[in-house]
């Protein structure tokens, strides 16, 4: 009897070390890093006041890893969240000359939205590779973002920018973070986008409408991605269309923070492995500027970072066909 | 009922096009007519100004550089691997080449060959041996060597030494792509090499119980595009005699784009053609400057371009090779 007891009170603390064991690896990390710009730089890195700034732009792109998320843990990509925010963070602006607030939070959010769908649309019919899909559309989205604003900068009004400071901006990414959470632990669209992430054979024959729910997944995405879109123009006031593939480089911070959460999915927690990796890239980012290297190395460090984290999470297995 | 032997029909009309577009004639003749068509509409469209004897000099010029890297990047679509990186190899080449070029020209140009090398050689590591999906590994070079490019020509652009412009001759390049094509021909066609390429793209499993050592020839073929790019990068730079911050940017979707459009199917295999590098640099090419001509705006001409990009690949992408599409 009491061996029986002693079982389930270990197996109870087994489980709960587990589910926490992921959060405190990364909190770690977080301080390993912390310490260690720290002390390269102690006078203009790391004060509490600077942290709480770190954070709150690592939000924006912890909400867009959320995002990216659903595509990823599916086995696909999506290469067009860049072009998407780009032209969604233009029609917020845009709109919300026009109806103040609910242009801001209406306008990205549709047009997030609709354009995942359109992946998704266009990837199912087209029965061509998800990654080359996306970067083909982004080459259109990025146009129709010069069509839109024809090459002006676009500014949002000093009014409009609430979503850009505390505590708005937490706010809306909580409910984001929240929302993800939700779909991910308690309906189908999360059990089964593992399922077809681990087999997509074996989820079809189960009776899964794989298709359908592909595509939900770029809806979900896109949606994010508009709530991305808010934060972001909130926080920087301005953008600028793109074009020739230069948005190519903003998939690439919210696709850390997905990496960070699919690497720590097996503890259950990968919207607070999304958070905090964003939080991490973003120390290690205001860290170099601290120390004083130019803008320009940036692209570099985020080079390097983003390939060793998917060295270190990718287990490479003898013989595995990978194109 | 007339719905659904509308429906019925319409299948039956989307199977027969599919049938047809599976056949190796069909695949081998319809980038051809693609250019032709191309180029005959645009005639018609510029009043024939796109075949005037300057306008068909001035197209070749843009064509060299894209040609000889665009056979790198054959190699490695036919094994069904991509590679996004060639834009940044073709920009830290042409710096290399630039840098050295103040002492020795042919120092110069085997100094830019090893800096092409030295990054397929890393994208070759983390595609073959830690078995990352070859796009990511290339997008995330693609990304860190562009910063590094940005770094190096943040004061100034770097110059080659000013007589190296003498070399931007006809002759020179002409020479010179048409060697590098004619290599390039032999090997895919006449060597075990251009067979083992192809039976990686049409099934890696397979080919690897034929004896094939797919990694060895997988991270090979990245140094080798690698290699090819840094040549080319000599190309770029005897044309325009230095290297700014977007030095090669785009340049890897160019190369995707022009070699889709010549046919060759995302997941490579036996269906890849040496003839669509050819086909498709010249279709892009004309494409673009067509669109130029008539007046179109850069962003009409991207957009246009992504339409075309899309509706291509469906065209040719190998459907019975994939059975799941990711």
């Amino acid at each position: 009897m009491s061996s029986s007891t002693d079982f389930v009170k270990r197996k109870s603390i087994d489980v709960y070390f587990k589910k926490y064991f992921g959060i405190l690896l990364l909190i770690l990390l977080t301080v390993i890093f912390w310490f260690i710009f720290k002390v390269i730089s102690p006078n203009n890195f790391g004060t509490p006041g600077r942290l709480l700034s770190y954070f709150q732009s690592s939000l924006i792109y912890a909400v867009g890893g959320c995002g990216l998320y659903f595509i990823v843990a599916m086995g696909l990509w999506d290469f067009s969240i860049g072009a998407n925010l780009v032209l969604s963070s233009i029609l917020a602006c845009y709109f919300s000359q026009h109806y103040g607030y609910l242009g801001l939070i209406l306008a990205p959010i549709v047009s997030g939205t609709l354009i995942g769908l359109l992946n998704g649309i266009v990837y199912i019919n087209f029965h061509i590779p998800s990654m080359i899909v996306t970067v083909g559309l982004s080459l259109i989205y990025e146009s129709l973002s010069v069509f839109a604003t024809q090459g002006q900068e676009q500014i949002l009004g000093p009014n409009y920018r609430a979503f850009g400071t505390y505590p708005y901006n937490v706010i809306l990414a909580i409910c984001a973070f929240v929302f993800v959470s939700l779909v991910i632990k308690y309906t189908k669209m999360g059990t089964y986008m593992y399922a077809i992430g681990s087999n997509e054979y074996l989820a079809k024959n189960m009776g899964v409408d794989v298709n359908k729910f592909k595509v939900l997944s770029y809806v979900l995405c896109g949606f994010l991605v508009g709530i991305m879109s808010i934060l972001n123009i909130s926080y920087g006031t301005s953008m600028t269309a793109a074009s020739g593939m230069s948005s190519m480089s903003m998939n690439f911070t919210p696709l850390m923070g997905t990496f960070f959460g699919m690497s720590f999915r097996k503890y259950g927690t990968p919207v607070i492995a999304i958070i905090i990796g964003e939080f991490i890239i973003s120390l290690i980012f205001n860290g170099f500027v601290a120390i004083g290297a130019p803008t320009t190395i940036q692209n570099v460090v985020t080079g390097i970072a983003l390939l060793l984290i998917v060295t270190i999470t990718t287990k490479p297995v003898r013989g595995i066909v990978v194109k | 009922m007339t719905d659904l032997q509308n429906s019925v029909e319409i299948n039956g009309v989307k199977n027969k096009i599919q049938r047809y577009l599976e056949k190796p004639i069909a695949r081998s003749i319809l980038p051809v007519v693609g250019l032709v068509v191309v180029l005959v509409m645009f005639t018609m469209l510029t009043g024939g100004k796109i075949i005037s004897p300057l306008n068909v000099t001035l197209l070749l010029d843009e064509v060299y550089v894209l040609m000889i890297a665009s056979i790198g990047v054959f190699f490695i679509m036919t094994m069904g691997c991509l590679d996004f990186s060639q834009g940044s190899i073709l920009g830290i080449a042409s710096i290399v080449f630039s840098y050295l070029s103040g002492f020795n020209i042919l120092l110069a140009i085997v100094g830019a060959i090893i800096a092409g090398a030295i990054i397929g050689a890393i994208n070759g590591f983390f595609h073959v041996k830690r078995k990352i999906p070859s796009f990511i590994v290339t997008i995330c070079t693609m990304f860190l060597f562009r910063g590094l490019i940005a770094y190096l020509t943040t004061n100034s652009p770097v110059y080659a030494v000013s007589d190296i412009l003498n070399y931007n001759t006809v002759t020179v390049k002409l020479i010179s792509t048409g060697v590098i094509l004619l290599i390039a021909f032999l090997i895919f066609h006449f060597t075990k090499l251009g067979i083992y390429l192809k039976a990686i793209g049409a099934g890696e499993i397979g080919s690897r119980f034929a004896g094939v050592d797919v990694d060895k020839i997988k991270w090979l073929m990245y140094i080798v595009a690698g290699m090819i790019t840094g040549f080319a990068a000599f190309i770029n730079v005897i044309e325009v005699g230095s290297v700014t911050a977007s030095g090669g940017s785009m340049f890897e979707t160019e190369i995707l784009i022009a070699l889709v459009l010549g046919g060759l199917p995302i997941t490579g295999g036996v269906m890849a053609r040496f003839s669509n590098i050819i086909t498709g640099v010249l279709t892009y090419k004309v494409l673009s400057a067509g669109l130029n001509m008539i007046g179109l705006t850069t962003q009409t001409q991207q957009l246009i371009e992504g339409i075309i990009f899309l509706l291509v690949v469906a065209l040719f992408s190998d459907r019975k090779s994939l059975h799941i599409i990711k």
